[in-house]
Parts: C-alpha cells; sequence; structure tokens
C-alpha cells in the first residue's frame, strides 16, 4: 500500500516536473522584445472590459477601461470613478474628452495615453535606440500566470518600467515606474480583466455619438523669440517641436520646446523675467518641474525625468 | 319551533314559508340581509341578469384604508424631509462647481517649497527641500485644487508651477495629434 501511494506520489512529481520544463521551454522562445510587442499587439488588437487603479504620489485612481478591436475603427473608453465624471474615447484615431464641468475636445491620437505612454501600443523596435527590454520572472497577476519585463534605458538617466504581462494573452496585468533609485514613481494595476470574443457593450452604444471638435483648431504658431535656447538633451531625445505662445493658466509669453525619446517627454519654457516670478522652484513627484534664472530669463523645465537631469537641461539653456 | 337565521335566511330566499317573527329577526339581522344580498347577486350572475348595475369598485375602500394608516406609507424621495431631500440630491450631484472650466490638464499642487541651492554647487546636489504632488500622467482634466495658503508668495509660486505643469500637459497632447499631419522640416531646426 505505502510503495504505492510513493509510486503515485513520484509519478506525480515527475508530471510536475516535466510540465514546468516544458513550460519553461516555451517562454525561452520569447524575449523580452517579443513580450513587449506581443503586449502593444494585445493593448490594441483585443476587445477587453477591465477595471484599474492608477497610483501616482498619493493619489489613487480607479478607473474602468474597455477596448473593442472592431472593424471598421477600434474603439476605447477609459472612464475615472472618482470625482467628476471624466471620460477618454478613442474611435479609430480620434481621442474626444469629456468632461462633466469642462467643454469637450477631441484629439488626434492612436491611443488614450491618459495611464499608459503612447509607446506601449507600438512595437519596440520604436524605442531600441534608446531603451533595452529584459525579461524577468514569473509571477501571479490579477489571478493570472504573468510574465515580467523590465523596460530600462541604455543610459540610465531616465525613468524606467515594470511591466507585467499576462502569458496567455499578452494583455498588461499591472505597471509600476521607477525613478533612478528604484522608487517607485507611479503605477497601474488592473483589478479586474475579462477579455471577449466580441466587443464591449458599452462600446457599442457609443458607436454613433458625435465626437466633438478637434482642439488644435484653435491654436496659432508662432516661431521662438527669444535669444537663449536648449543647448542639451539627454541620449535619445530628439526636439519635436519648438513655438512661442502663452501658457495656458497664465498669460506669460514663452518659448516652447518639446523634446521626447519615443517613449517619454520633457518641455523647456523660457521666459522674460519679471518681479513677481519665482526663481527657484524644483518639484519632483510623477512630474518634475525644475525652474532656474539665466540673465534676465526663467527656464523652468517639466516632464516625467528625473530632477538631476531636469536640472542639468536647465542650466544648459544658453 | 325556532330555526337557525341562516336556515330561514335560505327559505326566505327559496320562496317558502317563514314566520312573521323570523322574518324580522332576518331582517334585523346584519349578517343575513348580507347572506341575502349575496345569494341574489349570485343569482342574478347565474340568470345573467347582472348588467352593469352592481358596483364592484373597491378603490374608494382601498384608499379609505390607505388614509388610516397613511403614517407608515412610505413616499418617493431621499429623505422623509425637505432639507432631507436637499441634502441628498446635493450628495448626488457631480463635483463640478470645483472644476475649473477651459484648461486643459489637472494638477494639485499641495506644497512647493523652494529649494535654496548652495552657491557653486557642482549641479549633483539640486534635491530640493520638497516638493509637491501634481496629479501625474498626461490626464487631460481640468480640476484646479488649490488649498488657501496665507502667504502670497506661496500662492504666486503655486499658480506658476501649475500653470507650466498644466501647458506641458496640454503641448503633449497637442503634439500627438500634431505629429500626424506636421512636416518633418519644422522638426529638429535648429536642434
Amino acid at each position: 500500500m505505502i510503495t504505492r501511494l510513493y509510486q503515485s506520489l513520484i509519478a506525480a512529481v515527475a508530471v510536475l516536473f516535466m510540465s514546468a520544463a516544458s513550460a519553461q521551454e516555451t517562454q525561452k522562445e520569447i524575449d523580452g522584445e517579443g513580450w513587449f510587442d506581443r503586449m502593444s499587439k494585445a493593448l490594441t488588437s483585443l476587445n477587453f472590459e477591465a477595471s484599474l487603479v492608477h497610483v501616482h504620489g498619493d493619489q489613487i485612481e480607479p478607473y474602468q477601461w474597455f477596448q473593442a478591436a472592431g472593424e471598421p475603427q477600434s474603439q476605447e473608453l477609459l472612464i475615472r470613478m472618482n470625482g467628476p465624471d471624466f471620460r477618454i474615447l478613442r474611435m479609430g484615431n480620434r481621442v474626444a474628452h469629456f468632461h462633466t464641468s469642462a467643454s469637450n475636445y477631441s484629439l488626434r491620437a492612436d491611443s488614450v495615453s491618459a495611464i499608459l505612454p503612447e509607446a506601449f501600443t507600438k512595437p519596440f523596435a520604436n524605442l531600441k535606440d534608446t531603451y533595452q527590454v529584459t525579461i524577468g520572472g514569473g509571477a501571479r497577476v490579477l489571478g493570472r500566470n504573468a510574465q515580467h519585463l523590465r523596460v530600462i534605458s541604455r543610459d540610465n538617466q531616465r525613468y524606467s518600467y515594470s511591466l507585467w504581462v499576462d502569458r496567455s494573452s499578452g494583455m498588461l496585468l499591472k505597471m509600476m515606474m521607477h525613478d533612478q533609485r528604484g522608487d517607485i514613481v507611479e503605477q497601474m494595476q488592473l483589478t479586474s480583466l475579462s477579455i471577449r470574443e466580441d466587443s464591449p457593450g458599452v462600446l457599442k452604444e457609443v458607436s454613433d455619438l458625435e465626437m466633438p471638435p478637434l482642439l488644435s483648431d484653435l491654436r496659432i504658431l508662432n516661431k521662438p523669440g527669444f535669444p537663449v535656447k536648449p543647448g542639451w538633451q539627454p541620449q535619445g531625445f530628439e526636439l519635436i517641436t519648438k513655438q512661442s505662445h502663452n501658457l495656458v493658466a497664465e498669460s506669460t509669453l514663452v518659448d516652447h520646446y518639446l523634446f521626447s525619446d519615443g517613449l517619454t517627454e520633457y518641455s523647456v519654457y523660457i521666459a522674460r523675467l519679471t518681479d513677481d516670478m519665482e526663481t527657484d522652484v524644483a518639484l519632483s513627484s510623477s512630474q518634475t518641474l525644475f525652474t532656474m534664472r539665466y540673465n534676465d530669463y526663467l527656464i523652468t523645465v517639466v516632464g516625467q525625468v528625473p530632477l538631476s537631469i531636469a536640472q542639468r537641461i536647465a542650466q544648459e539653456v544658453r | 319551533m325556532s330555526r337557525k337565521l341562516s336556515e330561514v335566511t335560505s327559505a326566505l330566499f327559496d320562496s317558502q314559508d317563514v314566520d312573521a317573527k323570523e322574518l324580522d329577526d332576518v331582517l334585523n339581522d346584519e349578517q343575513s340581509v348580507q347572506i341575502w344580498h349575496r345569494y341574489s347577486v349570485a343569482r342574478a350572475a347565474l340568470k345573467n341578469e347582472l348588467g352593469a348595475s352592481i358596483d364592484l369598485d373597491i378603490s374608494q375602500r382601498v384608499s379609505a384604508a390607505i388614509e388610516s394608516e397613511g403614517s407608515n406609507v412610505i413616499k418617493p424621495g431621499f429623505g422623509q424631509s425637505k432639507s432631507q431631500n436637499k441634502a441628498a440630491s446635493k450628495w448626488f450631484q457631480p463635483l463640478a462647481k470645483v472644476a475649473v472650466a477651459a484648461s486643459v490638464a489637472v494638477v494639485a499642487v499641495m506644497t512647493v517649497q523652494v529649494y535654496q541651492q548652495p552657491a557653486g554647487a557642482d549641479g549633483a546636489s539640486a534635491e530640493p527641500a520638497l516638493l509637491t504632488n501634481p496629479i501625474g500622467g498626461r490626464e487631460p482634466v481640468s480640476l484646479n485644487h488649490v488649498e488657501p495658503m496665507s502667504q502670497v508668495s506661496d500662492q504666486q509660486r503655486r499658480r506658476q508651477v501649475q500653470s507650466y505643469l498644466i501647458d506641458h500637459q496640454q503641448q503633449l497632447m497637442l503634439q500627438q495629434k500634431e505629429s500626424d499631419d506636421k512636416e518633418e522640416q519644422e522638426l529638429n531646426k535648429g536642434n
């Protein structure tokens, strides 16, 4: 009797080993980049209903998130569940923002990108020059078998991401953004996920909704007017736009330079210094802001970059 | 020979003889009169003589019954008093009044402090005294959430910080839109 018990135990253990080994083998076939691409594909091609929490600083915000990959255009809906009602709806490459209290407007974009960087919905090849993706271990996330990935900049001069991706569907389940010391700057965790064959009902309802007007139509572009300009950017960052405009909230006239490395962005602002301006302000949270004086100008750097980098960018504005 | 009243009633109904005393008893007894009434309705119905004359309307009795129990009937609404109603409907309203229209980004700056940079620092030690708490990500929400502060300079600092953070968010959103139709020649010029 006992020997038979042993035998069955041994058999069970052997089966376990074999399945573990085969699971490992299938994992090895996909490298970090492969997993990233699976994730970006899942983020654009799955029909799903999910809820999530987004944490940044001491803010915790719950959202509901729907996607329909249907024809002729894919749709995506993100609803903030706390505070004033706020929704982002994407129909194809048009993204509309709906507020209870402000006027609604549309943007042209391929992703909702309120929580995840737009680059997560594109192949990793776009980021390859500046970032590398490494493969971590497995973990149980949202009751699913998940694969851990890390997206790290090659020069380690900016924030990095930890991603947990569902092994069966490729869907992103959890995200953390870390600073250089490894402290968490921002994180996102799905709290429920249901992947469906057809599109979620709520998206069928909104499909004939009239989209609000495009925001950019209201804007006038001018060339930068001040003689000082940014002289240095971290490797991999490129200038995307430069122009002169008045700040949205105050009417200060600024030269604005926007830089991007494909995953994250920062702005450099140059304004003529006046008496009421604060010159030495720094803050670092999920957004970094660094302000300093250069001769008669106020230099301000804003973006998701480490403070030390923001400082160097500001110091090299000449 | 005193028959039971019900027997007398049914005898009367069948047109059998009853004596005067028995008839008086039946007429004086409420229950018997009702029985008589029910019998007649039943007979009329069987003979199809009922017509529309019979009054089966019970609404008056129901409403009278409700009236008598009025204090226990639950009325629709949030609360029993007007003030409760008002409080409840206020609570259900979105917090629209907190929000500032027109602006596109969300920033909630709780505390911002000036960093005092030691003169001649090589730049590595710019850790600020600390700091603030803006709502991160690229959320284009219109919520300005500033706590009242006593010092004017604090307010000015906050306003300045916020307007830059908001503007950055807006530029990001516009950028996503522009990347489609903006031409390469505008980009990287003077980089």
